[in-house]
């Protein structure tokens, strides 16, 4: 168990990719940290830099305050799951999960115990003879798992390792993970694109873009204040409306769209929940263009003039395409951003 | 069909190859009469005059076209008429070496001249030199052709070392004492190194320039009737005897360094040997240009008698010719001219046949020539052709091997090679006495098995194919044989059938030069004789070896090679380039630059050896040398192996290393569990084709050595080549391919079987 910091982080690859920009992360030891953010952001390169499977362009990396840059992957005393798994092909599940204690010069008997411990915790236990080809998906993930676990390491590398899985298995595995972090404490930093797994995953989220840090938080935090646009329409599902408008002595305007705000006269954009609309008698005049159901909940995507807005509605509700409403955003649920910087605006 | 090689072989498959094109370069309808000659090199400075000559000839002979065709060089010019009889094409004038006219006529290959010459009233045999003539006539006598050029074997000496001497230039008939005691004070350590730098001797050492020592000594090859060796009698061992002595003994004889693939020049050229032979005239022409000392020519020295031998090149006119009328019209104009004979001694050829030339200015004031040109006629009343009583070719080649680990290495006796060389020579002459009596292959037989296993391979194929599929796969199945049926066709003709006809004349007995169907039955004898050929033992255990240096050696090479190469960086895009490029260069060029590699002297690793101080290896001519050296050069070529690895490098995932890498791999670890197994599969695959090819190297021993020293590089395919066309035993090489099958079958077998202890698929579970 490790506080891992990371202090001016940059990267650029060769070729003039910028991946990382200036980094500074700090989590601290147990934490279970999810990095997240769109594909290419960085989040990879990040871990990998934790890892020293990359070299940093510029910045320090420090585990429990000591710098590890320099140090080769295998003296980090960190474990990693990639998102294919990377199971050695040739060796059975028994022998993948040796091996790094192989490495270590772990003695045979204690390696024997270590593994058998390992796969009865992850219920490989039946499928140690097996060859990787002869797994399914969530074994495979589950063999990726206890070979991370087996060296105890001190810090946990995920790089998506749910993405291959199907919906159904990856809700599971989402669970897993949780109890076993619970259950062995180690510092975790896991990276995924997927924000559902960030937010029911991480004690904190790290939103990651075009190589910057947008926020930091707990997912609720997150969730309720995103710190900028970008985040505000990243984090959530469905995605928050932003609507492009301008304020004008107190009042947001946009298409046929009129809301009252706090903030200072000028463009702005507005953002919204979908499930912080409601339907009522009074409010701005929409017409329901697009109905989609989803059983538990039913999505409206209403245009008000050239401005559209989505709607979650709890249940089924009959309203059909082309019948009129009014919408009213909830007001103290409004978010609102600068169009050019996309940082929140203080209200 | 009358290609006969086996399915596996790069060699009868060139000759299949340059059989079909050949056949296709023919013209589709002749009008007119056309005479084929192969009978000239192109790259000869003659050939313009023979192609003017043969103009002529066509403007006196209205409808005739005269075709020359091109020998090409050097040793495969024998070879050539070969395969062009073999593949029954149409050749009515050919030049081949009198050493060769045995083995034709025993054929009953070539046409008897005899009536042409009879009926025609302008021939004059006293135009022709006698002995020469005399060699061109078979056992009733009659002329089966006409000598274009001879030479007597003669000595060259130089005259500025000789002078050195001090002691007095030998007269016409110096003796062998004379020539030892001028041998001994021409050996000299100038520099004080201890190493000899100047020889007594630059010596020859090939039957024909071995043989006139022998019937000095007063020795004989064979007895009258042709019917017995008399190599292990005391005239030839003696002659072997003394001439090893001056190589090892007396160590005043070095053998010629132009032997054995050495590219330098020889050690006369360089003014390092007093004399130089027994050799013919066309050295003169490569010496004329020698400004560093003056040099002569001398008659061999006499034992107990005088004596030399002598090579010729003769026309002759195959019995197959369609044109023969004008092929021995042709070949009197052209032998019997002045201008092409005249020209044949004004660029070295030789002695000309015609006596009229020989006697003009064109031969004896010849400003390339010697001073005492007139030598080369002289000794031509000590001078004998072989005996043309059997296939010299295959004598020479029977003994070859042995003369060289007489004379080259040193490794046998005299007494010993001669015994050894005998008995070679007797097996072979008794098998070809032994021929005589054989049945024939009943006419039939060969179509019989052809069909036969057509059959077979029809119901293999039935039986394979399982139940009638339903109709759309059905349609869709017969549009997939329409797609395969061009290359079905060509696996039948040029895979499958030639495979079976080799298969049945390995159990037979059968002269490329002979008819297709006639051939002798002999059963298993050639596989029995295999069994106890010590030149076959020679050769599997030459190429076994080879195999076991270069196969693993170019794997571990490909691979390290491929390792250090996949980076993407453009300095590792060039070195992969130059790397590959030699597997994509025909092996002859390859094997033509190898030579400057291991050139005893002047080779690239001899010098960087003696730069550190090491004694330079005579790469070729070292019998526990050349097989590692052929190995290097197979090493040389791995780029096709180097690619096929890098190709499977890059389709490992690269998360396994980083994951290997996380987990506390260092770089060897890394290669050793996670790298290395991936590879396996090419690792087998590369494994298991080197091996074949290794087993099927030919042509840089071909070009380079020729088998030698001895037999230390007669690899498989070599001694089958020689086997089938220059012994003429078709049966014999066909046999050997068949072995050589069977070994790479059970090879590969063997090494595909134990996969299963060490080949890692991934994605696919093993039990
Ligand atoms: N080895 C490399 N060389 C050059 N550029 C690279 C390299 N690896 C990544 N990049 C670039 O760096 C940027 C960040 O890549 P990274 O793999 O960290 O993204 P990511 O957030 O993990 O994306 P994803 O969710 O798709 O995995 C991308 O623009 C990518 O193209
Ligand atoms: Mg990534």
């Amino acid at each position: 168990m490790a506080r891992v910091e990371l202090t001016g982080i940059s990267k650029r690859y060769t070729g003039g990719t910028v991946a990382l920009d200036a980094v500074d992360l700090e989590v601290a030891a147990g934490e279970f940290l999810v990095l997240v953010g769109p594909s290419g952001c960085g989040k990879s390169t990040l871990l990998r830099i934790v890892a020293g499977l990359v070299e940093a362009s510029a910045g320090d990396v420090r585990f429990d305050g000591e710098s590890v840059v320099g140090l080769e992957a295998g003296q980090r005393d960190v474990a990693m799951v990639f998102q294919n798994y990377a199971l050695y092909p040739h060796m059975s599940v028994a022998k993948n999960l040796a091996f790094p204690l192989r490495l270590a010069g772990v003695a045979r008997a204690e390696r024997r115990r270590r593994v058998a411990e390992t796969a009865e915790l992850l219920g490989l236990t039946e499928l140690l003879k097996r060859k990787p080809a002869q797994l399914s998906g969530g074994q495979m993930q589950r063999v990726a798992v206890g070979r991370a676990i087996v060296r105890n390491p001190r810090v946990f590398l995920f790089d998506e390792p749910l993405s291959n899985l199907d919906a159904k298995l990856r809700g599971e595995m989402r669970g897993e993970l949780r109890a076993l972090h619970e259950r062995l404490g180690i510092t975790t930093l896991y990276v995924t694109h997927d924000q559902a797994e960030a937010m029911t995953l991480g004690s904190r989220v790290c939103v990651l873009e075009s190589g910057r840090i947008l926020q930091v938080g707990n997912p609720l935090e997150v969730f309720e204040r995103p710190a900028a646009r970008f985040v505000a329409g990243f984090i959530g599902s469905p995605p928050m409306n932003l609507v492009a408008g301008v304020a004008r002595d107190g009042v947001f305007e946009a298409g046929t769209l009129r809301l009252p705000t706090a903030a200072p006269a000028g463009p702005l954009v507005l953002g919204v929940r979908p499930h912080d609309i409601e339907i009522g008698a009074d409010g701005s005049e929409a017409e329901v263009i697009d109905v989609e159901r989803l059983g538990t909940s039913t999505q409206l995507v209403c245009a008000l003039g050239p401005v559209r807005l989505t709607l979650a509605c709890e249940g089924h509700v009959t309203t059909e395409r082309g019948e009129r409403l009014r919408l009213r955003p909830r007001p103290e649920r409004l978010h609102w951003f600068d169009p050019e910087s996309g940082a929140r605006v203080p209200t | 069909m009358r290609s006969a090689g086996s399915a596996s072989l790069g060699p009868m498959f060139a000759a299949a190859s340059f059989l079909t094109v050949a056949l296709m370069l023919q013209p589709a309808a002749a009008q007119e009469r056309t005479l084929t000659a192969l009978v000239e090199d192109a790259t000869l400075v003659s050939w313009p005059v023979l192609e003017e000559l043969a103009r002529d000839f066509e403007a006196r002979h209205a409808g005739v076209r005269v075709e020359l065709l091109s020998l090409g060089g050097a040793s495969g010019t024998q070879d050539k008429v070969k395969f062009m009889l073999a593949g029954d094409l149409p050749l009515d004038l050919i030049r081949i070496d009198v050493t060769e006219a045995a083995a034709f006529l025993a054929e009953e290959a070539l046409l008897d001249l005899q009536p042409h010459f009879d009926a025609d009233v302008g021939w004059d045999p006293s135009s022709i030199f006698s002995a020469p003539l005399a060699a061109c006539r078979d056992a009733e006598e009659h002329l089966f052709g006409l000598p274009q050029t001879f030479t007597p074997y003669v000595m060259y000496v130089n005259r500025d070392l000789l002078a050195r001497t001090g002691l007095a230039a030998p007269g016409a008939d110096w003796t062998w004492e004379d020539f030892l005691a001028l041998a001994r004070a021409g050996t000299r350590d100038t520099d004080g190194d201890g190493r000899t730098d100047e020889f007594g001797i630059s010596l020859t050492q090939w039957l024909q320039a071995v043989v006139p020592w022998v019937w000095q000594n007063g020795g004989e090859l064979l007895d009258a009737g042709g019917t017995r060796s008399r190599m292990d009698e005391p005239g030839f061992a003696g002659a072997l005897a003394f001439l090893r002595e001056l190589l090892f003994e007396e160590r005043v004889a070095s053998f010629d360094a132009t032997f054995a693939g050495q590219l330098s020049q020889g050690l006369f050229q360089a003014g390092r040997a007093l004399f130089y032979g027994p050799v013919g005239y066309w050295e003169t022409y490569r010496f004329q240009h020698i400004d560093a000392f003056a040099w002569d020519v001398l008659p061999l020295p006499r034992g107990e008698r005088a004596a030399t031998s002598v090579a010729m090149g003769i026309y002759v006119v195959p019995r197959t010719a369609r044109e023969p009328e004008l092929a021995y019209a042709f070949l009197r104009e052209v032998l019997c001219g002045m201008r092409y004979q005249q020209l044949m001694a004004e660029i070295g050829n030789g002695v000309p046949g015609l006596v009229a030339a020989a006697r003009s200015e064109s031969f004896l004031a010849n400003p390339a020539a010697p001073p005492s040109v007139e030598v080369f006629l002289d000794v031509m009343d000590d001078a004998r052709f072989m005996p043309p009583l059997a296939n010299w070719r295959k004598i020479e080649s029977l003994c070859q091997a042995e003369l060289e680990g007489v004379l080259l290495t040193g490794a046998t006796s005299a007494a010993a090679g001669a015994r050894a060389m005998a008995a070679k020579t007797d097996a072979f002459l008794g098998r070809e006495r032994a021929r005589h009596g054989r049945r024939r292959l009943p006419s039939g037989a060969m179509a019989l098995a052809l069909s036969v296993s057509l059959l077979a391979l029809g119901a293999v194929f039935l039986a394979r194919r399982g139940p009638a599929p339903p109709a759309a796969r059905a349609r869709e199945e017969r549009h997939a044989y329409g797609m395969i049926t061009l290359w079905a066709l060509g696996f039948v003709a040029f895979l499958f059938g030639p495979a079976v006809v080799s298969l049945v004349l390995s159990l037979c007995e059968w002269s490329p030069l002979r008819p297709f169907g006639d051939m002798g039955f002999v059963g298993g004898a050639n596989y029995a004789r295999l069994a106890s050929d010590p030149t076959f033992h020679a050769s599997l255990s030459a190429t076994a070896a080879y195999a076991a240096l270069a196969v693993p050696a170019g794997l571990v090479v490909a691979l390290a090679l491929a390792l250090l190469l996949r980076s993407p960086s453009t300095l590792a895009g060039i070195v992969r380039t130059a790397c590959y490029v030699p597997a994509i260069l025909s092996p002859v060029i390859v094997a033509a630059v190898w030579r400057f590699v291991f050139d005893a002297d002047d080779g690239l690793i001899n010098r960087q050896l003696r730069a550190f101080g090491a004694a330079g290896v005579a790469w070729l001519r070292e019998p526990n040398a050349v097989v590692p050296a052929f190995a290097l050069m197979a090493v040389w070529g791995i780029g096709a192996q180097m690619l096929v690895f890098l190709a499977a490098l890059q389709a490992i995932d690269p998360a396994l290393e980083e994951a290997a890498r996380v987990d506390g791999a260092g770089p060897w670890r890394r290669f050793w569990h996670v790298i290395l197994p991936a590879l396996t599969p090419v690792v087998l695959f590369n494994l298991v084709t080197g091996t074949i090819a290794a087993f099927q190297v030919f042509a840089q021993p071909y070009v380079m050595t020729q088998g030698g020293p001895g037999d230390a590089s007669r690899f498989l395919v070599l001694y089958l080549y020689e086997s089938g066309f220059r012994h003429l035993d078709m049966g014999y090489a066909s046999a050997i391919a068949w072995v050589l099958f069977v070994i790479l079958g059970v090879l590969s077998l063997t090494l595909l079987a134990s996969a299963r202890h060490w080949v890692h698929y991934a994605g696919r579970a093993r039990g």
